[in-house]
């Protein structure tokens, strides 16, 4: 065991020293310097105290903006970060110092530091192209007194900036012939102070470190050792991004804690003909990286949930295990039939997703147990048209106060197998209406068999009302009769966007592109 | 308490005998003097009491209405860490009170409590949690007596603070008789709730060895907090140092709230001899933040079939809490803003504050101003559905229009009305509101489940407060001996670049590089006021502060730099014609060389001229007198309009922002743009969450639940897809000319989200024959539960 462990911080080591296994970055930078006093402040409710996190991931490496707040100490090891100060700091001519120098901003110090962590991760990424994305990259932004065109403006500027780079590289290779198919992610090609620390940066060694009280942070490298040591440590809690638990720092006196993050088996997403194998530690974003692509609906639904600064850090594994009552993934999750593979020393166990929450809340996890991993299934033609099914229609919705960082009032996950015009099997689940998920399987079993469309729908509807439960314990964030109503429009709602395979109807969003040309790329050059 | 402890006490002089109570005031001081010579004595000041910092929290009224029949901290204070637990009985004699600008609210309750949340109790411990403990064991009998939660309740109870404002125009009453048609209505206003940063905390620590006291808090007007803290606790003001935070915005803090909190850590402070955090922790606390007014405005209208309106009648009836603080600030701008842009040939206001059993309502931008403008707005609105013209039609002819004659609004200020046409136009134009109101028309055609809605709003702000002792402001200029300047504003940073804008006015003033100026913004030992930067033209009167301090401080300088230029033989150079200008002190002509800046900062060192000064200014010819219902309030009016298109997802009674578009007087800086624009987008948002998403717990919740305030702001993905803005430069004199028009007028310019909103749900079939109002906030659950009622009715309507 070790007592202690170094981080990079601001460019310069920082060692951590016999400090509380549970102390957060922002508790820890607090009291480093006067500079840093204002993490000390709660920030959560406005998107948190962001910084940037330099990680090397198998051979990728990335700049991630998370929250100082939801960032155990110990996560840290081996890592590097970089606060708003230090970027502005390290390199003022960096393109986003530059840019927000000149840019008049005026959101005051918290969410001005929140602007540079947001740009600067957006500067180096490479998914980053079209102006809609923004509203995505910068969805951590919660306050009354940013001026959000501007950021809008500046942001597409510094992103134009990277992509030309990118782009220019992209050319450079083509001429050279090198390997193509390498990642540019691989590539330092922005070659500046923080690029080339980052590309510094080794594989982080295994950590295992006791504070004072004798708490112990392990951070295991494969399953073997977590078994190994959760059957040592039974008490010990798990923990992979640490946005749930992070949050109750200070208040939850854990004993131990065993991350998952570095645990290579439960950090990769495998991708196989007939379905996607998602280690349950891998953050959501890279999720919707690997699947947004190829199901929509996945991108869609991860991009209203928290922030990026918490997508960035929350992992789909955490997020199953915290049985968030209204959290918006679970429903799609159910419509596409994902199954959640559990593991222990006794051997492994699948459980479909719909089976996983218990009545009246919690889950069937086990103590001893640790989500593994996520199957989701891939319906492509192939796979369909062994089942005769000729189209599966498949999409979430999700009602709530604002676009994201807010408890949505109710999601409804919906998916139909047609073949030709007839129903052959239905998905529809929800969530935030119930004290857990709920299928509701008596409209389910009334549609198969039907013919899709209007009318079949409207006669389902009142199966719908009368056998999906709407319990009162949600009040105060929207009224039972509301989330009722959204039981039933929420399907209504599938149903317009989904008529039938041939023409499904874009979403309001897509339809109104025509207002900001939000679907044109930062920099035109940028080949689809 | 000894003797001489007895000297320190500064009593009030008797200024009456309290009715109703048998024993006379000397007896009365007597008495307390003995209960207070019985209490404990303050222990003294010592190094170890300094370097402690305890921790306090409020003991708050769980009722709204109660009165207290016991009350008992024997085991409170018992309890080990425990420094002092205070009760009304346990402060000094005539110090349980906020001061008559307050309404003499009792800083703690005394034998009744009044809002659910009303401190009753402060207690001071090692930390926080041993606070909590000590709060458990408190005990408190309350006997809950039925309050008054709601205006309608209010209104039945005629519960109201002070007589009606009035405000009248020609004679409405005859004028809606007479008229082809009439209708009346009501329009009810949510308020909006304040979402600090930080949570509330206010430490104040002893000063200058226990004879000062220094408090570091969150507050919108510090010099108040000092104000309040010296008349409760008898330390004079010169004593008392402030030192507000810096703000993320002008919403970022409250103004009444602090004067409460700071006044109670300060006696914490005198009891226990040592530093005092006091801390609100429940966010469901109303101590931990302020609503606006909840509003609701009752209307009476006559009008012709063409929608020319003869006459309105408008009772405006706005919450005050039960102790109106802010609030008459707040009903004097709802009143003086009911007009709106309409010249309303026959009009009458009546403004009323109702008392309730709620905590005081607080100043936001744009408060009072809102609700009045929107009422006017309704009207219009009720009248476009009536006539079945389109709302835009109706506006029109009915606006303050040229017709050679002066026009003035009700109480006598003067209109402009070439701006109002203007800016209105310019809107319309640049949105090109009639060809996008056809492709609405037609995108509602098609589509059967997301329905838009555009809408066009003008609106007028008045500039400045109608309390005229607010619209001053001083700054002092310091030049320094290397020719750097200090400015000092006695003005709480919002960083909303206020300060870029003072260096850089600063600079044109002086004629120095913009890099030279220190601006130090929180500055209110240096200053005797302190400008509050909600409700008044702060920009504008701090500018013209340093104007004033800048135009004396060049006159010197000039004087200097012309013996300077003398001494060099220079003596053809005329003083009138000496100019500073980026660091050179010269003239227009090529054949002199110019000084230095710091060369004739030197020289005025060596001739011992003063290089500083304070700036003042005050807007002349203010006066606003309620009674007569006339005056001229405002330094001048500020104009905008806004077209804005919404789209309504039916399916979730969600509602997207699509585009937005602004035609609104700037500043008269043309280099002010980009603030300019930043403010406007500020205020803009804060009334977009009022109108659509920041829904507030319902009044007669007793325990306040309800969905935290921080998850209904806005976000970042909520904003709206496309912002066009149009900048006018401001018609009139430069004098005349508003100094910050886009800090609070825009928050006015939202009420075009609801008429779109509104514009939107006539098309799915909403009517007046349905009689259904559209709530504020227009909330997903509450659009949704709108569209089931009209849907519902509609069915009802065919079947019969």
């Amino acid at each position: 065991m070790q007592s202690r462990f170094t981080f990079e911080l601001d460019g310069e080591d920082c060692r951590v020293e016999r400090e509380n296994t549970h102390r957060t970055l922002a508790g820890f930078l607090s009291e480093l310097d006067p500079c840093f006093a204002h993490f000390a402040n709660d920030a959560s409710w406005r998107g948190g105290h962001l910084v940037v996190l330099g990680d090397l991931k198998g051979d990728r490496h990335r700049f991630r903006a998370v929250d100082a707040q939801l960032l155990m100490l110990p996560m840290l090891s081996g890592r590097q970060v970089w606060t708003p100060e230090g970027i502005r700091n390290a390199e003022p001519d960096h393109p986003v110092n530059l840019a927000l120098h000149n840019g008049h901003l005026e959101c005051g110090r918290a969410r001005g530091d929140a602007v540079v962590a947001l740009m600067f991760e957006g500067y180096y990424r490479p998914d980053l192209r079209r102006h809609v994305q923004s509203n995505d990259q910068f969805d951590a932004i919660i306050t009354r007194s940013a001026n959000i065109p501007a950021i809008r403006e500046v942001a597409a500027q510094v992103f134009a900036s990277a992509a030309q780079l990118r782009n220019e590289y992209g050319n450079k290779v083509t001429e050279s012939d090198e390997e193509s198919t390498e990642r540019l992610e691989n590539k330092d090609i922005f070659e500046d102070r923080f690029t080339k620390s980052l590309f510094d940066l080794k594989s982080r060694a295994f950590l295992s470190y006791v504070d004072d009280s004798k708490r112990r942070f392990h951070q295991p490298s494969n399953l073997v050792e977590l078994l190994k040591l959760k059957r040592e440590y039974p008490d010990a809690q798990f923990i992979a991004g640490g946005t749930e638990l992070a949050q109750q720092s200070g208040k939850v006196g854990w004993s131990n804690l065993i991350s998952l993050e570095d645990v290579k088996e439960l950090t990769g997403i495998t991708i196989a003909k007939d379905f996607w194998d998602i280690g349950a530690a891998v953050p959501l974003t890279e999720i919707a990286e690997e699947l947004g692509s190829e199901c929509e609906a996945f991108n869609k639904v991860i991009c209203r949930f928290g922030s990026r600064a918490i997508r960035n850090r929350a992992s789909l594994g955490g997020y199953l295990a915290t049985a968030w009552e209204s959290g918006q993934l679970t429903p799609l999750l159910m419509a596409l039939q994902a199954r959640v593979i559990l593991l222990s020393e006794e051997g492994e166990r699948d459980a479909p997703i719909s089976n996983f929450y218990k009545d009246g809340g919690g889950t069937i996890l086990n103590p001893n147990e640790v989500i593994r991993s996520i199957i989701i299934p891939r319906y492509n033609e192939s796979s369909l048209s062994e089942r005769g099914v000729t189209a599966r229609l498949c999409n979430t919705y999700t009602a709530a106060p604002r676009r994201t960082l807010c408890e949505p009032y109710a999601t409804g996950g919906f998916a139909v197998e047609l073949c030709g015009r007839k129903v052959s099997k239905a998905w529809i689940a929800y969530s935030g209406i119930n004290q857990h998920p709920v299928r509701a399987r008596e409209a389910e079993r009334f549609l198969a068999g039907k013919r899709w469309g209007e009318k079949t729908v409207f006669e389902m509807l009142p199966i719908l009302v009368d056998t999906v439960k709407v319990t009162d314990h949600r009040n105060e964030i929207a009224g039972s009769d509301y989330r009722k109503q959204l039981v039933v429009t929420l399907f209504q709602k599938f149903l317009f966007h989904h008529p039938t395979p041939e023409s499904i109807r874009p979403e309001s969003l897509t339809a109104a592109v025509d207002f900001a040309k939000l679907n044109q790329p930062f920099f035109d050059e940028i080949a689809d | 308490m000894s003797g001489s402890d007895d000297k320190t006490i500064q009593f009030r002089p008797p200024d009456n005998k309290i009715p109703g109570v048998s024993e006379t005031f000397g007896e009365r001081l007597r008495r307390r003097r003995q209960e207070l010579n019985d209490a404990e004595t303050p222990p003294a000041l010592t190094w170890q009491s300094k370097a402690r910092n305890l921790s306090a929290i409020v003991v708050e009224s769980p009722h709204a209405s109660a009165s207290i029949a016991r009350k008992s901290a024997e085991a409170a204070r018992a309890l080990e860490g425990v420094a002092c637990v205070l009760f009304a009985s346990d402060l000094p004699p005539f110090q349980n009170a906020l001061g008559a600008e307050y309404s003499s609210e009792p800083l703690l309750a005394e034998d009744e409590v009044h809002f659910r949340g009303q401190p009753a109790a402060i207690i001071v411990a090692t930390d926080l949690a041993t606070c909590q403990r000590a709060a458990s064991l408190i005990e408190i009998d309350y006997h809950v007596t039925p309050g008054i939660l709601t205006l309608d309740h209010a209104i039945t109870m005629s519960s109201y603070h002070g007589e009606p404002k009035t405000c009248e125009r020609g004679d409405a009453t005859r004028a809606i008789n007479q008229s082809a048609r009439k209708l009346r209505g009501s329009l009810s206003i949510a308020p909006q709730q304040t979402c600090l940063e930080g949570g509330t905390k206010i430490t104040v620590r002893p000063w200058q060895d226990g004879k000062g006291l220094n408090i570091h808090a969150s507050c919108l007007l510090p010099t108040a907090v000092r104000s309040a803290v010296a008349k409760t606790t008898d330390v004079p003001e010169s004593n008392i140092h402030i030192e507000p935070v810096d703000l993320p915005g002008p919403i970022g803090s409250l103004e009444t709230e602090p004067v409460r909190l700071a006044s109670l850590a300060a006696h914490a402070v005198k009891r226990c001899g040592s530093s005092v955090t006091l801390h609100v922790t429940s966010p469901h606390s109303p101590l931990a933040g302020g609503t606006r007014h909840r509003t609701k405005a009752q209307y009476e209208v006559g009008f012709e079939e063409d929608g020319t309106i003869n006459g309105v009648k408008v009772d405006l009836i706005l919450e005050g809490g039960w102790y109106a603080a802010d609030s008459e600030n707040a009903i004097d701008r709802a009143l003086l803003h009911a007009d709106s842009v309409y010249d309303f040939p026959n009009l009458s206001i009546v403004a009323r504050l109702c008392q309730t059993n709620h905590i005081v309502s607080s100043s936001l931008p744009a408060e009072g101003a809102a609700q009045g403008a929107w009422a006017a707005e309704e009207v219009i609105q009720r009248v476009a559905e009536a006539t079945n013209l389109s709302s835009r039609k109706i506006r029109e002819k009915n606006f303050y229009a040229e017709e050679g004659e002066l026009k003035t609004t009700p109480y006598g200020q003067p209109i402009d009305t070439k701006a109002i046409s203007r800016v209105w136009n310019k809107a319309l134009d640049r949105s090109k509101f009639r060809e996008r109101a056809e492709a609405v028309t037609e995108w509602n055609r098609k589509n059967a489940c997301y329905k838009r809605g555009i809408a066009a709003i003008p609106i007028k702000f008045g500039i400045g407060d109608p309390r005229s002792d607010r619209n001053a402001a001083a700054a002092v200029v310091q030049i320094l001996a290397d020719g750097s300047v200090i400015v000092r504003v006695g003005l709480v940073n919002t960083n909303d670049g206020l300060d870029a804008q003072i260096r850089e006015e600063v600079a044109c003033l002086l004629g120095v590089e913009e890099e030279a100026i220190r601006v130090i913004l929180n500055d209110f030992d240096a200053l005797p006021r302190a400008t509050s930067i909600i409700g008044t033209d702060a920009s504008g009167l701090i500018l013209r502060a340093l104007e004033d301090a800048c135009g004396r401080l060049t006159k010197r300088l000039r004087e200097v730099a012309f013996q300077l230029f003398a001494a060099r033989g220079q003596t053809e150079i005329e003083m009138e014609a000496i100019r500073f200008s980026r660091g050179a002190v010269g003239t227009d002509s090529t054949g002199n060389a110019p000084l230095h800046f710091k060369e004739v900062i030197e020289g005025a060192l060596r001739k011992r001229v003063s290089l500083i000064e304070n700036g003042y200014h005050r807007t002349p010819n203010l006066w606003w007198d309620p009674e007569l219902g006339a005056g001229w309030p405002f330094s001048s009016f500020t104009y905008a309009a806004a077209v804005a298109e919404i789209e309504l997802d039916a399916f979730t009674g969600e509602i997207q922002i699509l585009r937005i578009d602004i035609a609104h007087e700037g500043s008269p800086s043309s280099k002010q743009e980009d603030r300019d624009f930043a403010q406007l987008m500020r205020a803009f948002t804060l009334g977009a969450g009022w109108m659509l998403s920041e829904d507030t717990p319902d009044p007669e919740n007793e325990h306040g639940d309800h969905c935290p305030i921080e998850e209904r702001i806005p976000g970042f993905a909520d904003a709206p897809f496309q912002i066009v803005t149009d900048r006018l430069r401001p018609l009139g004199s430069p004098s005349t000319m508003p100094g910050d028009p886009c800090a609070e007028a825009p928050v006015l310019l939202a009420v075009s989200l609801r008429e779109a909103l509104l514009e939107a749900l006539r098309s799915f079939g909403f009517n007046t024959d349905l009689n259904i109002d559209l709530p504020l906030p227009a909330t997903p659950p509450k659009v949704l539960t709108l569209l089931k009622e009209i849907s519902r009715n509609q069915s009802k309507k065919q079947a019969k």
